[in-house]
């Protein structure tokens, strides 16, 4: 599974220069290969691209993220960074 | 939903998506649930989640397109209770994180934890003595901050309910806890709370120009500035050592806050000649609330004195009686100016002169 993620925006707006990170599970352990895919399961993640986050926040960041599975097929979501839940946010952090 | 496809649902015909976005900014939790609900089932917009209690609205006390305002207009401001609760996130994403200061106890020696929590206080006191706001929500609601939120994170939010600031990745920011951020989310808080403006566009832009405002002017009563003597910046010295710049936003002077080979140039306009359309930065929020920022500028040139004597006041009274979501940038333009007749007069050389501003922003009113 390849694993692009883009964050833009916040308080900056464009400023901010996007962040970018990219990840091929292949190249991991396989513990942390595991812990990749059931963090980045395109279906989780559709789930997660449908809650468009608070409508009161200001200044939350917008993440652009695509899973390429093993079958070859691009699922592309775009998450406001508070509907994407803390553990995953931790995991993008350590990538 | 409504187009070739039948529809099961008919209320969700007959309500069009920006009145859902509006009923799920602005309604009471049953009302958000049911907004969201409808909105989820609509493939064009995205389902909008409902967490508040509270709706985000202070009862108007029986008057029409005032919230806040009327709420607490004879509220003694010495009944205002500041309640401090700074946390560290530890570097986490959960929030808030470990408390480690309260309203009362002493620096921790952190150096964003105590100027988290000194900022809040600033801002609570703006709130009060000037616009006889008790806290952000006009309810004397506890100002909650988390520091170190997540790891090199290069933001500051508002999520609805409290603060955050990141530590910076040290390469293009270095911290945020320097007051004007603090003032722009804590008075994100107040717009949310005196009726919301959806964080789109034009509204979006007008929300982010308040917070800016109210941002550089809990600098400047913090500092005792009258409006010729201040710098106007948005996120002074927030920046990293390397970039070249002096802060995030000018109000003075939208488009020269920076020029770096690293963010490039400050892409804020100054005039609706030149507004950015856009879809990136939720239409251009942080980009075109310059032109409203550089329309409070130059008020506050015309007027002098301190920025929120006169132009803030406007500014509030505007804020809390504009009840439209959706303003646009000539909506909240108007909406001043009535607010500089209510406290000036119609004909009045404040009124006069702030329409000369906007026009010279563009915008005829
Ligand atoms: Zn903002």
């Amino acid at each position: 599974m390849l694993i692009e993620i883009v964050s833009s925006g916040g308080f900056g707006g464009v400023t901010t220069p996007p962040k970018k990170l990219h990840m091929d599970t292949a190249a991991t352990s396989e513990e942390k290969r595991q812990a990749y895919c059931d963090a980045f399961d395109p279906d989780a993640l559709s789930n997660l691209s449908l809650d468009g986050g608070n409508p009161n926040a200001a200044d939350l960041a917008l993440y652009t993220i695509s899973v390429t599975d093993d079958q070859g097929q691009e699922h592309v979501f775009q998450i406001q960074e508070d509907a994407i839940p803390d553990e995953l946010l931790d995991l993008i952090d350590g990538m | 939903m409504c187009g070739p496809t039948p529809c099961h649902n008919p209320v969700n015909c007959i309500i069009p998506p920006h009145m859902l976005r509006v009923m799920a900014l602005r309604g009471d939790t049953s009302v958000q649930k049911m907004a969201k609900s409808m909105l989820k089932q609509n493939e064009s917009v995205r389902e909008e989640r409902a967490e508040h209690t509270s709706g985000g609205m202070v009862p108007n006390a029986g008057r029409q397109g005032a919230f806040v305002t009327s709420a607490l207009a004879f509220m003694d401001t010495r009944t205002h209770t500041c309640d401090r609760q700074i946390y560290d996130g530890d570097n986490k994403a959960s929030l808030p994180g470990t408390p480690v200061r309260t309203e009362g106890q002493d620096p921790t020696g952190d150096p964003e934890v105590d100027r988290a929590y000194d900022g809040a206080g600033v801002v609570f006191d703006l709130c009060s003595h000037e616009f006889n706001r008790n806290s952000l929500d006009g309810n004397g609601m506890p100002l909650k901050a988390t520091v170190h939120h997540r790891s090199k994170y290069n933001n500051a939010f508002w999520n609805g309910e409290q603060m955050a600031y990141g530590d910076g990745d040290g390469e293009i920011f270095q911290t945020f806890t320097e007051l004007s951020v603090i003032g722009h989310e804590m008075f994100h808080g107040v717009v949310q709370f005196s009726g919301g403006l959806i964080y789109q566009g034009q509204s979006g832009a007008l929300n982010e120009s308040i917070a800016d405002v109210f941002g550089t002017m809990t600098v400047q009563r913090h500092l005792d500035q009258d409006v010729y003597g201040a710098d106007w910046l948005v996120g002074k010295g927030i920046l990293g050592p390397n970039i070249n710049g002096v802060a995030l936003r000018s109000m003075k002077a939208p488009g020269t806050a920076y020029s770096d080979s690293l963010l490039g140039q400050d892409p804020q306009p100054f005039h609706m000649d030149v507004y950015v359309d856009t879809t990136s930065d939720n239409g251009g929020v942080h980009i075109n609330s310059g032109i409203p920022n550089h329309a409070f500028y130059l008020y506050c040139m015309y007027v002098g004195g301190k920025s929120w004597e006169k132009p803030g006041q406007i500014w509030y009274r505007a804020l809390q009686q504009i009840n439209n979501p959706m303003a646009t940038f000539g909506d909240w333009a108007a909406e001043t100016l009535d607010a500089a007749i209510e406290i000036h007069g119609t004909g009045s050389w404040e009124y006069l002169m702030l329409r000369r501003a906007w026009r010279l922003v563009g915008i005829a009113v």
